[in-house]
């Protein structure tokens, strides 16, 4: 039986971050999409499965508590040199998806924890991002309770894209597992 | 993918990032009076002054163009001009606030972390990330031939192809790059409980980032105290 807390190697650090340039890239071949839209939850919508599937490749194996900080941590820092708004929105949902794995799961070892965490990631950055709509748009939140229609079907759309991806993301890591390339808890000795 | 913004004589990537985030927070708790625009014109003079004109006028141009596409959006469910202005306003100030961040090159960023005791993992992730984005795209851009080569079709009703044909591939490359840089850090000697590790280059800070970060503060006060 593994701990709470393990310690973090140097490879799982580098597997992390090489997953958060992947995750930046996906960010950055969907977001020009829906750039020019102010439809509440449309980016998060778009950029939801394909950071759940790589959020759900690094915690199948790096499954230590705090690897979803780090990758949301490693994902954001290049986003902060565009916008401060999405670096804390990024940390800010890391974090809370963590936190929540934690109380629900306690470790990333049941496959249920990882699919939970890496699904749910996407869908808490969403009150981030209705602050900063409010904020950036000057619409209230009553704008947004006048006509909730569109921001409704976006933000389902963002759990079930969400958990689409995380899933899809498990299936990917447990084959490679079965083909021995993608060990969990840093089993490979090859680095 | 950033370096065409970056100063050639950057800031101290402290003070860069405290000036966007001041920037930032200041002109949007003022974002609905019309000096906005005086405050983002002084903000992109001065950054513009202290040789961060290229990404000034490269960050104005695009969130100009969002801002404008936005605000007419919001013009016409909101029915007034004011709401044009002050969609306009806010993306140009997201745009200018980001021009000292955008100038830092990431080794600058990633040495003052260093030198203020952050740890070496961090610093070293945020350098992997950063460097590997481009190497990633390549990554894609080969699979997406292999893809091409091999007759494989694509189509929104066919998720399975992408799955096997891409995502897999891709998958096994970052397993493969990342297993390859944790040899290769490992045999270079780098640990990450090391401490003591030397800074190639410390960043320094001088006269000119304070008078930077005075310039944006005098900005700043200067909006608040004219509101």
């Amino acid at each position: 039986m593994k701990g709470y807390f393990q310690k973090f190697k140097l490879k799982d650090f580098v597997f992390l971050a090489v997953l958060a340039a992947a995750m930046t890239l996906a960010g950055g071949v969907t977001m020009p999409l829906v750039m020019h839209t102010t439809l509440f939850g449309l980016r998060n919508m778009v950029a939801a499965p394909l950071y759940a599937l790589f959020c759900a490749i690094g915690l199948m194996k790096v499954r230590k508590t705090g690897a979803l900080s780090v990758l949301g941590l490693f994902s954001a820092v290049p986003l902060a040199f565009m916008s401060l708004v999405m670096f804390f929105n990024n940390v800010v949902a890391a974090l809370l998806a963590e936190g929540l794995m934690l109380l629900l799961f306690r470790r990333y070892e049941k496959k249920g924890a990882v699919l939970f965490a890496a699904g749910i990631y996407m869908p808490l950055s969403l009150p981030v991002t209705l602050v900063f709509s409010m904020w950036l748009n000057g619409s209230s939140f009553n704008d947004l309770v006048a006509a909730p229609i569109p921001a409704i079907f976006t933000s389902l759309g963002t759990i079930v894209l969400g958990f689409l991806g995380a899933w899809a993301g498990c299936k990917i890591a447990a084959e490679l597992q079965k083909a021995g390339k993608l060990k969990p808890y840093g089993e490979d000795a090859d680095a | 993918m950033l370096e065409k913004f970056h100063a050639k004589r950057p800031l101290f990537p402290l003070v860069g990032f405290l000036c966007s985030a001041l920037a930032l927070i200041v002109g949007m708790l003022y974002s609905k009076s019309l000096m906005i625009f005086p405050y983002i014109a002084v903000l992109a003079v001065l950054f513009a002054a202290f040789g961060l004109w290229r990404a000034v006028l490269g960050a104005a141009v695009m969130m100009g163009l969002f801002g404008v596409l936005t605000g007419v959006l919001s013009c016409l469910t909101a029915g007034s001009f004011d709401s044009f202005f002050e969609t306009l306003g806010r993306c140009l100030l997201l745009g200018v606030a980001a021009a000292p961040m955008l100038s830092i090159p990431a080794a600058q960023m990633t040495r003052c972390l260093r030198q203020m005791k952050c740890p070496g993992a961090i610093t070293l992730g945020i350098l992997v990330t950063i460097r590997f984005i481009p190497v990633l795209l390549s990554e894609v851009r080969q699979i997406s031939e292999a893809m091409k080569t091999r007759g494989v079709r694509t189509a929104w009703y066919r998720p399975g192809t992408v799955y096997r044909a891409f995502f897999i591939p891709l998958t096994m490359r970052v397993i493969n790059i990342s297993d390859s840089l944790s040899l290769s850090l490992e045999t270079r000697g780098f640990a990450i409980e090391n401490k003591e590790a030397a800074v190639f280059r410390p960043v320094r800070f001088r006269l000119r980032d304070a008078l930077f970060a005075v310039g944006t503060a005098a900005a700043s006060v200067g909006l608040a105290v004219m509101v």
